[in-house]
C-alpha cells in the first residue's frame, strides 16, 4: 500500500515535471517572440533562428495573458495558395482573458458565466492589422492586406 | 552586450547563409532581413500596395507610388534598405529578383510601352525640386575620377550607393538591364536626339559607362553583408545610423561597433 503511493507520488512529479520542460514560457515581454517548441525557446535571438525545423504541434492551451505571439513562416505555410522563397512573420493574438472585462457587457456577462447562467468568455481578439507582402516564385509582388496582428485585447 | 546577441546572429545567419549554400538566393535573405524590422517591413509593404495600385485602375499610380519609394529609402535602416536594392547575385532567379525589387512596373517604366528619349526624363528631373538636387548629388558622388584605378575615390563609393538609391522614386529612376548582369540605366534611350545626341548619351553614360558607379555597387556585394554601420544616417535619426534587426525591434543603441567588427571580418577569413 505505502510502495503504491510512493509509486503514485513519483509518477505524479514526473508528470508534472515533464509538462513543465513542455510549456512554452511567455517571455514577458509586450511581444511574445516565444518559438513553441522546446529547442526553439531556448534559443537566444527569437524568430530567425529556428526556422528551418518544422513546428512542432501545440498540445496544450498557451498559459499567460492574451497577448501578440508571433512566427515566423514560410509563405507556403500560410496555407493561402502562395509560393515563394520569403518568409514572412505571422502575428497572432491568443492566452487567456480575465473574467472581469472593461464594459457593462463584459461585468454583467462574466457575473453570469461565473454562475454558469450564461456560456463562453472573453476572447483574445486583434484589434489591429498589419499588411504582408512579398515576391511570390513567379517574381510577381503578392500584397496581403491586414494579413497579421498588430495588437490583442480581451473582446467579449 | 546582450542585446548585440540578436542583430549580431542574424548577420552571421546571413553569413552563414550565404556561404554554405551554394545556390543561396542573397536577395531572398535582404528581404527577410527587411522583414524581420518592423519599420522596413512597414515601409516595404507600403510601397508595394502604393505600386500595386487598385485593380480597377487600368494604369498604376506612377506618382504615389514613387513617393512611397522615396519613403522607403529616406526612412528605412540604411544597410537593410540599400541590401534589397544591391544584393550581389550569381543566378538569374536571384538577379530577376533584385529587378523586380522596387516594383518597375509601376516605378520604372511607363507610362507607354516603349522607353523616351532620354532628354524627356532629364527635363522633368531639372525642373524638379525633388528630382534636381538628387540629380546633382549622383553627379557628383558618382563621377568617375580617372587618376583611381578602380574609378572611384575610396570614400566616395559609399556616397554614390547612397546617391544611386536616392534616384528611386524621381522622375530618372534607374533599374537594372536585365537578369544577367549588374548592368544599370534609366527607362529611356538615346535613339531619336537630334542635336543633342550628346547631352543625351552623356546623361545615359552616367549610368552604362560609369566605372565609379559599377565600382561601388560592386564593392557594396563583395563587402556583404551590408557595410554601412559607421556612415552617418543623412536624415539624422538616431535609430537608423546602426543596423536595426532584431525580432523585437530594438535598436542597436546599447551595442558598441567593436562586438560587430568580428563578425564583418569574416568574408576575409572564410
Amino acid at each position: 500500500m505505502a510502495v503504491g503511493k510512493v509509486l503514485l507520488g513519483s509518477l505524479l512529479l514526473l508528470s508534472l515535471h515533464l509538462g513543465q520542460g513542455w510549456d512554452p514560457d511567455a517571455r514577458g515581454a509586450p511581444v511574445a517572440n516565444g518559438e513553441f517548441s522546446s529547442e526553439q525557446v531556448a534559443e537566444a535571438g527569437g524568430t530567425w533562428l529556428a526556422t528551418h525545423r518544422p513546428l512542432t504541434r501545440l498540445r496544450r492551451a498557451p498559459s499567460g495573458p492574451c497577448q501578440l505571439w508571433s512566427l515566423t513562416l514560410s509563405v507556403a505555410e500560410l496555407g493561402l495558395g502562395y509560393a515563394s522563397e520569403e518568409k514572412v512573420i505571422f502575428r497572432y493574438c491568443a492566452g487567456s482573458c480575465p473574467r472581469g472585462a472593461r464594459t457593462q457587457h463584459g461585468l454583467a456577462l462574466a457575473r453570469l458565466q461565473g454562475q454558469g447562467k450564461a456560456h463562453g468568455g472573453p476572447c483574445c481578439q486583434p484589434t489591429h492589422y498589419d499588411d504582408v507582402a512579398f515576391l511570390d516564385d513567379h517574381h510577381r509582388w503578392q500584397w496581403l492586406p491586414q494579413l497579421s496582428a498588430a495588437a490583442c485585447s480581451c473582446v467579449g | 552586450m546582450v542585446r548585440c546577441l540578436g542583430p549580431v546572429l542574424l548577420l552571421l545567419l546571413l553569413l552563414l547563409g550565404s556561404v554554405s549554400s551554394a545556390g543561396g538566393n542573397r536577395c531572398v535573405d535582404a528581404a527577410e532581413a527587411c522583414t524581420a524590422n518592423a519599420l522596413c517591413q512597414r515601409l516595404r509593404s507600403e510601397y508595394v500596395a502604393q505600386c500595386l495600385g487598385r485593380a480597377a485602375q487600368r494604369s498604376c499610380p506612377r506618382a504615389r507610388c514613387r513617393r512611397a519609394l522615396r519613403r522607403f529609402f529616406a526612412r528605412g535602416p540604411p544597410a537593410l534598405t540599400y541590401a534589397l536594392l544591391f544584393c550581389p547575385c550569381g543566378g538569374s532567379a536571384c538577379a530577376e529578383r533584385r529587378r523586380q525589387t522596387f516594383v518597375p512596373s509601376c516605378a520604372f517604366s511607363g507610362p507607354g510601352p516603349a522607353p523616351p528619349s532620354c532628354l524627356e526624363p532629364l527635363e522633368v528631373c531639372e525642373r524638379s525640386p525633388v528630382c534636381r538636387p538628387r540629380l546633382l548629388a549622383f553627379q557628383a558622388s558618382c563621377a568617375p575620377a580617372p587618376s583611381a584605378p578602380d574609378g572611384c575615390l575610396w570614400d566616395q563609393r559609399t556616397h554614390c550607393v547612397r546617391a544611386y538609391a536616392g534616384l528611386v522614386g524621381t522622375a530618372v529612376t534607374p533599374n537594372y538591364v536585365d537578369n544577367a548582369s549588374a548592368r544599370v540605366a534609366p527607362w529611356c534611350h538615346c535613339g531619336a536626339s537630334g542635336n543633342r545626341r550628346e547631352d543625351c548619351e552623356a546623361f545615359r553614360g552616367l549610368f552604362t559607362r560609369n566605372p565609379c558607379l559599377d565600382g561601388a555597387i560592386q564593392a557594396f556585394a563583395s563587402g556583404w553583408p551590408p557595410v554601412l554601420l559607421d556612415q552617418p544616417n543623412p536624415q539624422g535619426h538616431p535609430e537608423h545610423s546602426l543596423l536595426q534587426v532584431s525580432s523585437t525591434g530594438g535598436t542597436l543603441e546599447g551595442c558598441s561597433l567593436l562586438s560587430i567588427l568580428p563578425v564583418l571580418a569574416l568574408p576575409a577569413l572564410l
